[in-house]
């Protein structure tokens, strides 16, 4: 016996059901089982869900957002100099199963949510970012939009919003090797692609169902040609056996490929989760290294010492600086 | 005492017991045959209910309505009759149909459960594959001799069943599989009839139900032995709420990775423990022991 195809069953808020994008998504998946549900909590927010059993066959759960369009930008994540800096969730959970993701601990579901009213989103950013002051806007923390393009469309709904509003800056944060899904799109300056890179080993053992590393690479290199402004994201830096030749391997397989001079800046971080979160991860993935590494608690974050975080920045920073220039290199400003 | 949930490792090669709740001795009586289930001697705990057992599967007759049904399946799940610490459960019986081409005869399983009464919804993951059409079902008090205007499947006893489960368990270990035996239109079912509708069915039934047993991964308890072992360490180091916690979610990931654990717990038993101070500096060295080396 095996299990269902990922989104053999769409719930569908009766809501969301007459949005154009959920008649879209329903037309994509015309073999799918619909169920119809008042509200996505009521799937979605159920206790004692199991997360390892749902990542076997992921369901798509299809909501209208009522409210809380935008968020203010976590101290977790880097804002890139933007006082104004809010992140967006128009889709809850991811297609990867990356083991050290905060997802596992954020939601109680494995099963992913989309919003089908994006139009609603488009209206809250133009009321609440307006031209006055610029703006800084992550539209993919929860999620990865680029891996889904082709079915929901968020990304070219979004880099439309930027082209009318270029003092926000987008950033879409992927490990996806989907970029052919923005082929047909107008490259926007005030958009980033913002590629997370591991080392091959990592991405292999931990990052489960992402596209390899070579494949990133590739679509970043295609990116770059089509002329998207990229950020490399080396976040998180995981110290796992080997890391400094991990990290240097994997620094330069990156440059081989990836244009340095063409890109907007280098981000980087090391793992750093919040604990409640690690405590949740580390419940659902007792089997997980990385869930049950003895990070270091405090102030209600787990991650690695300040010595560990220094020596792990200052050595890939070292590296990086072998091919690109110290002020496009940007360590996230935060340590426990 | 080590909370049930931190109890969890991932386990493939284990087969999870199966709880099967049936209404009426008419539709338990062609699965106790399938199964060759077994009385299984009362206790106080079971007492109401006539439970058969084989081969990791238990069968309870509820009798109908959905607050026995409900009864049923809590007092089984909280009686832990089972020999595996996460049992699948499953509800079986014949259904109503108000959905056209759902006609008698018609196995089905369900993937949305309303109760009409309080108009709240349950649901049930569906994971395994399976060739059965899929249909929402309703739970009336009474049973329905007209058709509805919903499309969906008729019950008595499903939302007493999925409220109670969903209490006790994930929702990908719950299974509703309804036979259609009439279309609300007042046709009389006999017992007979109710015995014919899921004979029709038993292998398709027993095929689901290994399913589930075998190919959702188990989490397993920590044996007796590791929690023997905790509990002294808990109780000699006289750890807080939140170190036994911590200490639980530890063990549980070592032995989820195969790494040793007791051993360098029993070793730290030795040191009597006077203060708070002490106990959190044992506490501290616990778990610098037990991680010492996870990943480097």
């Amino acid at each position: 016996m095996t299990t269902l195809p990922v989104f053999s069953h769409l719930y569908i808020e009766e809501a969301a059901r007459s949005l154009p994008l959920a008649e879209q998504i329903r037309a994509r998946f015309p073999k799918a089982v619909e169920v119809s549900i008042a509200n996505y909590k009521e799937v979605f927010n159920r206790p004692r869900q199991r997360w390892d059993h749902q990542r076997q066959s992921l369901k798509l759960i299809i909501a209208k957002r009522r409210d809380a369009f935008l968020y203010q930008g976590s101290s977790f994540v880097p804002n890139f100099a933007h006082d104004r800096f809010y992140y967006t969730t128009p889709i809850l959970n991811c297609l990867y199963g990356c083991e050290y993701c905060y997802l596992q601990g954020m939601f109680p579901s494995a099963n992913m949510v989309v919003f089908a009213n994006d139009q609603d989103f488009i209206t809250a950013a133009e009321n609440t970012l307006t031209s006055d002051t610029p703006a800084y806007l992550c539209i993919s923390y929860d999620t990865d939009l680029l891996a889904v393009e082709q079915l929901f469309g968020y990304c070219a709904t979004w880099i439309a919003y930027a082209e009318k509003n270029p003092h926000v800056t987008i950033e879409i944060r992927t490990k996806s090797a989907n970029i052919q899904a923005l082929k047909d799109i107008t490259p926007s300056p005030n958009v980033i692609l913002a590629w997370t890179l591991s080392p091959e080993t990592i991405t292999h053992t931990y990052e489960h169902k992402t596209p390899s590393l070579q494949a990133r690479l590739e679509a970043i290199s295609i990116a770059q040609q089509q002329g998207w402004k990229v950020r490399l994201c080396f976040d998180p830096i995981l110290r796992l056996p080997n890391w400094q030749a991990n990290y240097r391997a994997l620094i330069q397989q990156t440059f081989q490929t990836v244009c340095a001079e063409q890109l907007a800046d280098i981000s980087l971080g090391v793992f750093r989760i919040a604990s409640g979160y690690r405590k949740a991860l580390q419940e659902r993935s007792p089997q997980s290294k990385l869930a049950t590494y003895p990070y270091k608690v405090e102030n209600s974050a787990a991650s690695y010492t300040k010595e560990q975080t220094e020596e792990m920045l200052d050595y890939v920073s070292n590296e990086l600086l072998h091919f690109v220039p110290q002020e496009k290199i940007c360590p996230v400003p935060w340590q426990l | 005492m080590i909370p049930f949930t931190d109890r969890a490792t991932l386990n493939h090669a284990m087969k999870r017991d199966c709880l099967v709740i049936v209404s009426l001795p008419s539709e338990a009586k062609p699965l106790i045959e399938h199964w060759k289930l077994k009385p299984l001697r009362r206790n106080q705990t079971e007492e109401r209910f006539q439970l058969s057992h084989n081969n990791g599967i238990y069968l309870a007759i509820s009798g109908m309505g959905k607050v026995r049904s409900a009864i049923a399946t809590s007092a089984l799940l909280a009686s832990k009759v089972c020999s595996t610490p996460n049992p699948i459960i499953a509800n079986v019986g014949i259904a109503g149909s108000s959905i056209n081409d759902l006609l008698p005869g018609t196995l089905v399983y369900i993937n949305k459960i309303r109760d009409f009464a309080s108009n709240v919804s349950f649901y049930p993951d569906v994971i395994l594959k399976h060739r059965l059409p899929e249909a929402p079902l309703e739970t009336h008090d009474t049973p329905v001799t007209t058709q509805l205007s919903n499309r969906a499947i008729v019950d008595m006893e499903a939302s007493g069943f999925i409220q109670s489960a969903l209490s006790f368990m994930a929702p990908s270990t719950v299974m509703i599989l309804k036979v259609i035996s009439d279309m609300c239109d007042g046709t009389k079912i006999t017992p007979q009839d109710a015995s014919t509708h899921i004979q029709g069915h038993v292998e398709t039934i027993g095929h689901l139900v290994e399913g589930m047993r075998t190919h959702l991964p188990e989490p397993i308890a920590l044996d007796d032995v590791d929690l023997k072992t905790l509990e002294s360490i808990v109780s000699h180091a006289q750890l807080s709420t939140s170190q036994t916690h911590e200490l639980t979610r530890c063990v549980t990931a070592l032995k989820a990775q195969q790494k040793p654990f007791l051993a360098p717990l029993k070793n730290l038993l030795t040191k009597p423990i006077t203060s708070k101070s002490e106990r959190n500096a044992h506490f501290t060295k616990l778990l610098e022991t037990l991680y010492g080396g996870t990943i480097e």
